[in-house]
């Protein structure tokens, strides 16, 4: 008895590493993990025999008499028509090609399983399922439903969820969960993107001579109301100083009862007063008067004799 | 015993030399074996030390089974924790507070170009667009843009994102993909989300607003591109529940087809010969509404001009013909001569050249006067011409002279 625990003492590290060793090798013949993302099916000889697992470890008998299958159950995206494009016909029959992607999960392991086993071949199932509910709900609604500059008419939604809806059955079979179904492109035929190049540019074209046409319009509209202004303006201060002057004739007018005191005199001070404005305003004038004309007929015979004489003619030329 | 057979004390001797050779390296193995059980301890101990950066959180899974540690299924402080080795325990950090952007380019003429700035210059410009070589959007009126798009966003929670978006990095060894090629996990489920989210957007606009990048809605309200697709992406986001929060959805670049753009030049440049034009009439309208403002003006200071000078003016002859009249009715002849005689002196003052004629009986007679500019004669002097202009006066005996008569 001593001699086994002097063994033991003695030997205790190829004892321990043993252990570990024979633990380890137990382990992963015997047990395995399940995943929070992922889903695991036991199978016996190959035939499933269990595949609701709750995550953590779990037993099993050493292969080859039990084998797991593991598979993510988390979403994945697959992008149809990588590589190859197909046109869909709208219901007033336009050519379109629409780009699709779907996020999918394993939905049912045990179909998923028996149905497709891996994720390429998942794949491959969901291109064709996909690509025939596309074609048949897209057959179903217009372009305008897919493009419009109406928001309210764009149902881009709802042609996505059709087509989700469509495929869900027929992805179900496979285990496959359609999370969503979604466009990641809506464009043309090459064909038809010529014509539409060749629209743009005459719509391009029809905007551009509009811009031209419609700047010279409003430019002259801007012009006219401003002239209309302008002239309003004018009238409108012809007018107020129509009015102005008249005040003062007015004025003028109450000032003139004074001179019907004596109109003929008046009249003759006016005749002076005018006379000596014309005068003022000619530098180059000449003047040729006869000697009748006062002072001038002192000039004449017989001035010494103080007789009054009223007024005299006086002629005037214009200037020379 | 006579009978066993004598073993030479030389191969004694060899065996238990090799014995002693084989216990020693035993020994050594033995000791060489307690160091690796002492290493395999300590790094069992200090290896599942693990601690949770600032910009990260983590999650523990114990056999594959997600465990709270601390009480929290997401591990978010920054301290010290400890786990068993892989594969009982997991740790999985996720850069929860680290902002990532994903870039789409499918929309973009090559998807596979490099650079997106706006320095790249425009696309080029195919006579046609293939599907699947070329990347185009389709707008509301049915014309060809193209753009490329971004969106920055975070991991708003940990588990929720790992636990539902596939990780790329999990994927088994065989269906692992390259950069270039595209994945299946997180990455590629937000770009193809905001693919559909522009694409759904982008199908309900003008050309027109979607290159000025806002519209005006029914409502009057302005509509920028880049937070209507962020609403969208935000909303699809949020349906699927990827456990993100979007910081930012950016419009990189946007340009049409190649071979419409000199197309589009020309509409800018028509819209900007159009506000020239607004503008060119606005400047001719202010001065219009300046020079008529300033005649205007003109107009009514004459106008209260004439008014001040009429009013002063009547006032003043008024007064003066009081004055007179109150002198004339003293003595009418005295008075009439006086002005009268003042008047032609005044007149006779500012006169240049006056001639006075005799007045003949009869009171008819004629005089000539020879008007106009003095006629230059070549070689004589101004001063000359100037003393002929001096003698030149009426004559009256009939000679013709140059000008007119009166």
């Amino acid at each position: 008895m001593e001699e086994k625990n002097s063994f033991a003492l003695q030997h205790w590290p190829a004892l321990v590493m043993g252990c570990v060793v024979a633990v380890i090798f137990t382990a992963v013949l015997v047990a395995f993990t399940v995943k929070e993302t992922e889903h695991a099916i036991k199978m016996r000889f190959g035939k499933a025999v269990k595949a609701d697992y709750e995550p953590g470890l779990k037993l099993k008998w050493p292969y080859p008499i039990e084998d797991v299958w593991h598979h993510d159950k988390r979403q994945q995206c697959y992008e149809l028509g990588k590589g190859h494009i197909e046109q869909c016909q709208t219901a007033d029959e336009y050519q379109v090609v629409i780009t699709t992607y779907v996020l999918w999960k394993v939905g049912d392991p045990l179909r998923f399983l028996e149905a497709v086993n891996t994720t390429a071949e998942a794949e491959n199932k969901l291109n064709d399922v996909v690509r025939d509910g596309r074609k048949t709900v897209i057959g179903r609604h217009s372009l305008g439903e897919l493009i419009n500059t109406d928001p309210a008419k764009v149902r881009i939604a709802d042609i996505e969820d059709e087509i989700k809806a469509a495929i869900s059955p027929r992805a179900d079979r496979y285990g496959i969960e359609v999370v969503k179904v979604g466009f990641k492109h809506i464009g043309f035929p090459a064909e038809v993107s010529e014509k539409v190049f060749e629209r743009m540019k005459a719509e391009r074209k029809r905007k551009s001579d509009k811009f031209r046409a419609e700047g010279k319009r409003d430019g002259q509209k801007i012009r006219d109301e401003a002239d209309v202004k302008a002239n309003e303006i004018l009238t409108k201060a012809e007018a107020e100083a129509q009015s102005i002057r008249a005040e003062g004739d007015q004025v003028a007018a109450q000032s003139y009862a004074e001179f019907s005191r004596n109109p003929e005199l008046a009249k003759f001070l006016r005749k002076l007063q005018s006379l000596r404005k014309t005068l003022a305003e000619s530098e180059d004038m000449t003047l040729i008067i006869d000697t009748n004309t006062p002072p001038f007929d002192l000039l004449k015979p017989g001035a010494t004799d103080l007789k009054v004489e009223s007024t005299g003619n006086a002629q005037s030329g214009g200037g020379k | 015993m006579s009978g066993r057979t004598a073993v030479p004390a030389q191969d004694y001797d060899s065996v238990g030399e090799g014995m002693q050779y084989l216990v020693g390296m035993l020994r050594f193995l033995f000791f060489g074996l307690r160091i690796l059980i002492a290493v395999v301890f300590v790094a069992l101990v200090f290896g599942g030390v693990f601690s949770v950066e600032e910009h990260e959180e983590a999650m523990l899974f114990h056999f594959g089974k997600l465990t709270p540690k601390d009480g929290e299924r997401v591990i978010t402080s920054g301290d010290w924790y400890w786990a068993w080795p892989y594969p009982i325990d997991e740790v999985r950090k996720i850069p929860a507070q680290r902002s990532v952007t994903v870039t789409s380019r499918q929309f973009w003429l090559k998807e596979k170009e490099t650079g997106i700035d706006s320095d790249e210059g425009e696309p080029d410009a195919p006579d046609k667009l293939t599907p699947g070589e070329h990347g185009y959007l389709v707008t509301g009126d049915a014309n060809i843009v193209h753009m490329i798009w971004t969106v920055t966003y975070r991991v708003s929670d940990a588990e929720q994102y790992y636990l539902t978006l596939f990780d790329d990095s999990e994927a088994a060894p065989g269906h692992r993909h390259s950069n270039d090629e595209t994945k299946r996990g997180a990455e590629a489920i937000i770009r193809s989300v905001l693919d559909s989210a522009v694409l759904s957007e982008v199908g309900a606009w003008s050309i027109e607003d979607i290159l000025v990048l806002s519209r005006t809605l029914q409502d009057g309200v302005r509509q920028s591109l880049s937070e209507a697709v962020q609403a969208r992406f935000e909303a699809k986001a949020d349906k699927l529940m990827l456990g993100i929060a979007v910081q930012q959805v950016s419009l990189e670049a946007v340009a049409p087809p190649g071979v419409t753009a000199e197309a589009f030049r020309e509409v800018i440049a028509a819209a900007h010969d159009h506000r020239t034009e607004i503008d060119r009439a606005r400047a001719y309208s202010d001065r219009a509404r300046a020079d008529a403002e300033a005649k205007a003006s003109k107009i009514l200071a004459d106008a209260r001009a004439y008014r001040t000078r009429v009013e002063g003016s009547i006032k003043a002859d008024s007064a003066y013909f009081a004055k007179v009249l109150d002198e004339y009715n003293k003595n009418p002849d005295t008075m009439l001569v006086a002005l009268h005689t003042n008047a032609i002196e005044d007149l006779l003052n500012k006169v240049k050249t006056k001639y006075v004629v005799h007045a003949k009986d009869g009171g008819r007679q004629e005089i000539r006067l020879k008007l106009g500019p003095p006629v230059k004669v070549p070689g004589r002097t101004d001063e000359a011409d100037d003393e002929d202009s001096a003698d030149d006066g009426p004559e009256d005996d009939g000679e013709d002279a140059e000008g007119g008569d009166i």
